[in-house]
């Protein structure tokens, strides 16, 4: 929820409903703008699926004083036309995208706003946490962004078919392992990896591994270039990786997340499907659904105490940087029938990983990405 | 007129014996045998496209894309039109692609008629440069076309966007006429000349009639290829509310989720239906008109 | 008209050019200098620089250039091209021309076999991937097909696997395609003198004869129309492969039209974007103006 008024040049009367933003969405104005602006707002989101774009939707009707526009264009093409956009001459006055370095450098070059009286005192945004401050920051401390959404990226199952199969949720590495060998021999394919249009998903997957395998520090130094991906630490996640690899559904690298059908049949469990890509914590509760911003939780590295109904296998907690999308593409869930995916892709051929071939797959600017607040300790589930 | 004549004269049938006609028919069989399969495999994607639109999403979910209907629900139609706002993008595409078609075939017969008609010095030179400005790959004009509608102040419209393709389509439509106007015999304008008809009345009154055919034929493929364009309508406008069907179908279908049968299927559909007209109506010229000078 | 007169005539037509002429050529001219070879100067400047999009781009010299030639990306793009081109270009080609034959004669059935045909060019390039990635699902049509007719073993993840991701894709642009070239050809054919084709068969050739003859020799100028659309096309093919696998798995569907859009907005590596742009219009030009010079030279 954002609890009060974002105002910003005109930008007022705060949207009370809540929305379904699954990004950090960037709030950017440009410097050039003129004054005419308090009167008409542009708002240019890639928010394009139908939930969170209805929910801005919603947001920009709820705004009186201003005349707010609304356009929504496809992430790939946002992306592309990102820079044009801040160029204008007449750039939108908002516009949604992604913390890190990219923001980061858009900020340094005068392109994005501070918003750091957002974040100040009363401001609406004081209470959130030093990890999601830290990521709305620019190189010099100023807030650039203000954060609409955050989302783990976990490992899901769906509880009335481990009912069915008679298995429970493990607790740990070998658990784990164990629980996909018995679902292998029940003639299921326990994990779909989410890897999409873009190979970066099969990097979820190394995150999360790497996580638990070497820690936190060492996971942000390898992303910020100070370790090498070739190195015995690397090495040691790919081992762990590689003993997933037989586990992984054949069929849930190819479909395209945005092509693929709908995963789940029965009205029942479509509920669940929606739930999980709104919130992958699964909370039940429907006002949990569109929880756009952390609470007290989150600062205290305890998320996974949110939403029991799915309890996570092995969970992260983590607002990446280098998820360029709102995600959900990697949640990786255990257990489900073949064919029963809604994450899945080409691209990753896991074999390859363990071929060595996972400094290709991981792509350049994952390198750059610090991984502000993880924190060590947090998911011993891992650790041997 | 002669040139027109030869042009719309129908392929003559050789006399025929009896004997060939038996085997004609024979030929016949076989070309049908040939031709029914072929042509329903070249169909089936198409109508499995239609097959999705009418289907519910709950059937198609419950039961895969590749499961025959089980139910019949236009409610993708009615999405696409509604909350897609493919009825409003389709107006905007008709809005950019009529101008766009009629102004690059003007300026590009234009060009053709002085390349073709005059010796003007270099003009193969001309030609082929304009051609080559066709071979150059639009993604990465992207930015420089983006900066430079705005420094002119049509960023954003679709002034711009027409001016676009006007620009991109030049080389190409003029190469095309340029091959036609050359295998019209001068002696139709130098006849024209000797009347005292002026440069301009030529070309207006002589030319451009006579090239009527293959004008027609590349208004039919200037039209499919501009009402289908993304690329460039993704980069000079910025507002939803202009964008053209190609733009907003690209908008319809989401980053994550996306329901097969309102986008891809009935969205497609319906973003179709203006090009499946255009080209049956210009058919008949298509297959008159289109090169025929060229191949003299 | 006499002879005499009309070359008189010409000679004194063709003296001079007179200025509307001047006129008619140089509006297109500028129209097209302005849209697109400035922006195709400017983007060869930025493919001696290093540049996001934003600020000022840095200059690299040739570094770009360099750097393309030793990366294995482009490399393998490259080589995917070689083999689209001729696929893609071959493929359509082939097919265009055959079927134009075949449906050249008035005969019952030809329209609506033509129609057939052609119809697939009515949507545009990035719907026709977007639906063809579902026939190509994995639970898709055509591996449905597959076992319906008993091929069950064939059932394979099209665009998931390097091996057939490329030829996967280029299924679904010649599909698109043949229907077009056809058009270009029946128009060809329609050109033809049929006398000549007549003559030739009372004569007691073959129809392969007649073809490779007598048909063939009249389609030079519409063959260098539809060369110059494939050359172009193959080469800038850029939205079906990237609605239908954005030039993964691997690279394996890579062109350089894919690489340079992967470089240029996903990685924002415009500078090195340009290269590869540039690269592609050097390409096309090569193989253009060779074929097209010959070309035009004959008719001179």
């Amino acid at each position: 929820m954002i609890h009060s008024q974002v105002s910003r040049r005109g930008f007022s009367g705060g949207p009370r409903g809540g929305g379904a933003a699954a990004v950090l969405g960037g709030c950017a104005t440009a410097p050039t703008a003129g004054g005419g602006g308090s009167d008409s707002l542009v708002l240019q989101s890639s928010l394009s699926d139908a939930a969170p774009k209805a929910a801005l939707t919603k947001i920009v009707q709820g705004y009186g004083k201003a005349k707010v526009t609304l356009n929504t264009i496809a992430i790939e093409s946002f992306r592309a036309q990102l820079p044009t956009y801040l160029n204008s001459g007449n750039p939108p006055d908002v516009l949604t995208w992604y913390a890190g370095s990219v923001a980061r450098d858009y900020a340094k070059k005068g392109f994005l706003l501070d918003v750091s009286d957002l974040w100040k005192g009363n401001g609406p945004l004081a209470n959130y946490s030093p990890a999601l401050r830290e990521l709305s920051s620019a190189a010099d401390g100023k807030q650039i962004f203000v954060p609409t959404s955050y989302y783990w990226w976990g490992i899901f199952y769906r509880k009335s078919a481990f009912a069915k199969w008679g298995v429970r949720p493990a607790t740990s590495w070998t658990e784990f392992i164990a629980l996909c060998h018995t679902l292998k021999s029940k003639g299921v394919n326990p994990l779909t990896m989410g890897t999409g249009s873009t190979p970066w998903v099969a990097s979820g997957w190394f995150d999360y591994l790497n996580l638990r395998v070497n820690g936190a520090t060492f996971h942000r130094d390898l992303l910020a270039g100070k370790h090498s991906f070739d190195g015995p630490e690397v090495r040691k996640v790919m081992d762990y990786y590689k003993q997933l690899l037989p586990f992984f559904d054949p069929k849930g690298r190819v479909i395209f997340l945005a092509g693929c059908r709908h995963p789940f049949g029965e009205p029942e469990r479509r509920d669940v499907f929606d739930r999980c890509f709104r919130d992958p914590v699964g909370a039940q509760e429907p006002r949990r659904r569109h929880r756009l911003l952390p609470g007290a939780d989150h600062r205290s590295g305890r998320a996974d105490r949110r939403g029991g109904a799915h309890r996570r296998v092995l969970r992260q907690c983590e607002v990446a940087e280098c998820q360029r999308r709102q995600g959900f593409a990697v949640v990786p869930r255990v257990a489900g029938q073949p064919g029963d995916l809604y994450q899945a892709v080409q691209l990753v051929e896991p074999a390859h990983l363990a071929a060595g071939e996972y400094d290709r797959i991981l792509p350049a600017r994952t390198k750059r990405c610090p991984v502000a607040h993880w924190r060590e300790g947090d998911h011993p589930v891992l650790q041997p | 007129m002669a040139a027109q004549i030869v042009l719309e004269a129908p392929p003559k049938e050789p006399p025929v014996r009896p004997v060939k006609i038996a085997r004609k028919r024979r030929r016949g069989w076989v070309f049908h045998a040939v031709m029914t399969p072929l042509t329903l495999l070249w169909v089936a994607p198409m109508l499995f496209v239609v097959l999705i639109a009418v289907r519910s999403f709950d059937d198609i979910s419950a039961r895969g894309l590749a499961a025959l209907p089980d139910s019949f629900d236009l409610g993708g139609f009615v999405t696409a039109v509604g909350d897609g706002g493919i009825a409003l993008a389709l107006v905007t595409s008709a809005e950019v692609t009529v101008p766009a078609v009629v102004l690059s075939l003007w300026l590009a017969s234009m060009a053709a008629f002085a390349l073709s008609r005059y010796r003007i010095p270099g003009r193969r030179a001309i030609l082929l440069t304009m051609l080559a400005g066709n071979l150059l790959p639009p993604q990465i004009l992207l930015i420089p076309v983006a900066r430079i509608s705005e420094s002119l102040g049509i960023y954003d419209s679709l002034v711009g966007l027409v001016a676009i393709h006007v620009g991109f389509g030049l080389g190409f439509y003029t190469f095309v006429l340029h091959g036609f106007m050359r295998s019209i015999p001068t002696e139709i304008t130098d006849a024209a000349k000797i009347d005292g008809a002026g440069t301009v009345q030529i070309y207006a009154r002589i030319i451009m009639p006579l090239c009527r055919p293959s004008l027609a034929a590349l208004a039919a493929l200037a039209t499919t290829w501009i009402f289908n364009d993304l690329i460039w309508s993704i980069t000079v406008l910025r507002t939803q509310a202009k964008f053209p069907v190609t733009a907003a179908l690209l908008n319809l279908q989401g980053g994550y989720v996306s329901n097969w049968n309102v986008v891809v299927a009935a969205g497609s559909i319906l973003a179709a239906i203006p090009t499946a007209i255009v080209f049956f109506a210009f058919q008949r010229h298509f297959v008159s008109g289109l090169l025929v000078g060229s191949t003299k | 008209m006499t002879v005499a007169l009309s070359a008189v005539v010409r000679r004194r037509v063709r003296r001079r050019v007179p200025w509307p002429v001047w006129v008619f050529l140089l509006i297109p001219a500028a129209v097209e200098l302005g849209w697109v070879f400035w922006p195709g100067i400017n983007s060869f400047y930025l493919s001696l620089t290093k540049w996001n999009g934003l600020g000022a781009p840095l200059s690299v010299g040739t570094k770009n250039y360099t750097d393309l030639f030793a990366d294995d990306v482009f490399r393998q793009a490259l080589g995917n091209n070689v083999i689209w081109a001729i696929g893609f270009g071959g493929l359509s080609v082939a097919g265009g021309l055959a079927l134009a034959v075949a449906l050249n004669r008035p005969r019952r059935g030809v329209g609506i076999y033509r129609s057939a045909i052609y119809l697939p060019m009515v949507f545009s390039l990035a719907v026709t991937g977007l639906f063809w990635r579902v026939l190509y699902q994995p639970d898709g049509t055509i591996n449905a097909a597959l076992g319906l007719v008993g091929l069950k073993s064939w059932e394979h993840q099209w665009l998931a696997d390097p091996n057939t991701a490329l030829y996967a894709v280029l299924v679904a642009a010649v599909w698109r395609q043949v229907g077009y070239v056809m058009v270009l050809y029946l128009a060809g054919l329609k050109g033809c003198d049929p006398s000549l084709d007549d003559a030739a068969a009372v004569d007691g050739t073959t129809p392969w004869q007649r073809f490779r003859y007598v048909v063939w020799p009249q389609l030079r100028g519409v063959n260098t129309v539809i060369f110059a659309v494939t050359v172009i096309d193959s080469l800038r093919t850029f939205d079906i492969v990237w609605a239908m696998t954005q030039g993964g798995p691997y690279h394996s569907s890579e062109l350089l039209s894919t690489y340079m859009f992967e470089q240029g907005f996903t990685f924002l590596n415009l500078g090195y974007a340009s290269a590869i742009a540039v690269v592609i219009f050097a390409l096309a030009i090569l193989f253009i103006i060779t074929y097209l010079v010959r070309a035009t030279r004959q008719e001179d």
